[in-house]
């Protein structure tokens, strides 16, 4: 009977696993700037899901949910990168992904969203992308409703700079 | 509000290809694979130990009353004060001792399992 029920989570994880997958390994893409190292974090996140996976009550919210175990995996994994290497400044390995030669959109747009902190970062792209509300958001992140807005105010700004300056040049 | 949604929409789709969901490519299979069975609660453990160390305890408790009748203290003579006399611990029988030590243990093992599990 246990063991029934136990394969039956296992199933529904797996279902889980392959829904968010993509955008939780983006997400965190995103916010550490190394793809090896967000896969890590992105296996990290959802062997954590799995042991926290009996406290999830509503499916609806298992997006939000899980991006929240995403972004406290990061930061851990942040926090103690920082201790290990008794950094003040916020270490995170070097960017992959900039690419040399000739400057194009894809660029400028990660130029300009690497401009923005982490938290900042994270709040756009959970807004913008991934369609989570503000109130997802503030349990996703753990920040209060007006550091959010702020925060995706921010990011707006940023872009819209970046608009400007694409279509000047 | 119309002009919030237009902006919306396209930042959103600026970052289209930027927040671009990744390719499975195996990831789902490795993480499925690197799950581990439930991990056996840590509190079960320590109750377990609890309850077996108490039990060994118990047994030792005829030997240790044996050791204690065999001490012989010095006995002192202080004169007898007249007042009132409490009744104390010590004039409990030792089973009465011993048996509200155990619950009280038990008790206490009791509490400390309800307690772990919710921080677990």
């Amino acid at each position: 009977m246990q063991q029934t029920g136990d394969h039956k989570n296992k199933r529904l994880f797996e279902a889980l696993v392959r829904d968010h997958q993509g955008q939780i390994r983006a997400f965190l893409r995103r916010l550490c700037k190394n793809h090896s190292l967000a896969d890590d974090l992105a296996q990290d996140t959802f062997l954590r899901a799995y042991q926290k996976f009996g406290s999830l009550v509503d499916a609806k919210s298992a997006k939000a949910w899980l991006f929240q175990i995403a972004y406290r995996t990061f930061l851990d994994y942040v926090r103690k990168e920082n201790r290990r290497r008794n950094l003040s400044d916020l270490y995170l390995p070097k960017p992959e992904s900039i690419e040399q030669g000739k400057p194009s959109i894809k660029m400028d747009i990660e130029q300009a969203m690497n401009a923005l902190s982490s938290e900042q970062r994270a709040a756009v792209l959970l807004n913008l992308s991934y369609g989570l509300s503000h109130f997802e958001i503030t349990k996703a992140l753990g920040l209060p409703l007006g550091t959010v807005k702020s925060h995706i105010a921010r990011g707006k700004t940023a872009l819209r700079a970046f608009l400007t300056a694409y279509e000047r040049a | 509000m119309m002009q919030d949604n237009f902006d919306d929409k396209m930042f959103k789709d600026l970052l289209n290809e930027y927040a671009a969901p990744m390719d499975d490519a195996g990831f789902s299979d490795a993480v499925m694979a690197g799950l581990m069975p439930p991990k056996p609660r840590k509190a079960y453990f320590v109750g377990i130990a609890a309850a077996l160390g108490g039990g060994y305890a118990a047994l030792q408790v005829p030997n240790l009353w044996r050791y204690i009748s065999a001490i012989n203290l010095p006995t002192l003579n202080i004169p007898k004060l007249d007042i009132p006399q409490i009744e104390t611990a010590s004039s409990m029988s030792p089973y009465t001792l011993v048996s509200g030590t155990l619950f009280m243990l038990i008790f206490i093992w009791l509490c400390s399992v309800f307690l772990l599990e919710d921080s677990m």
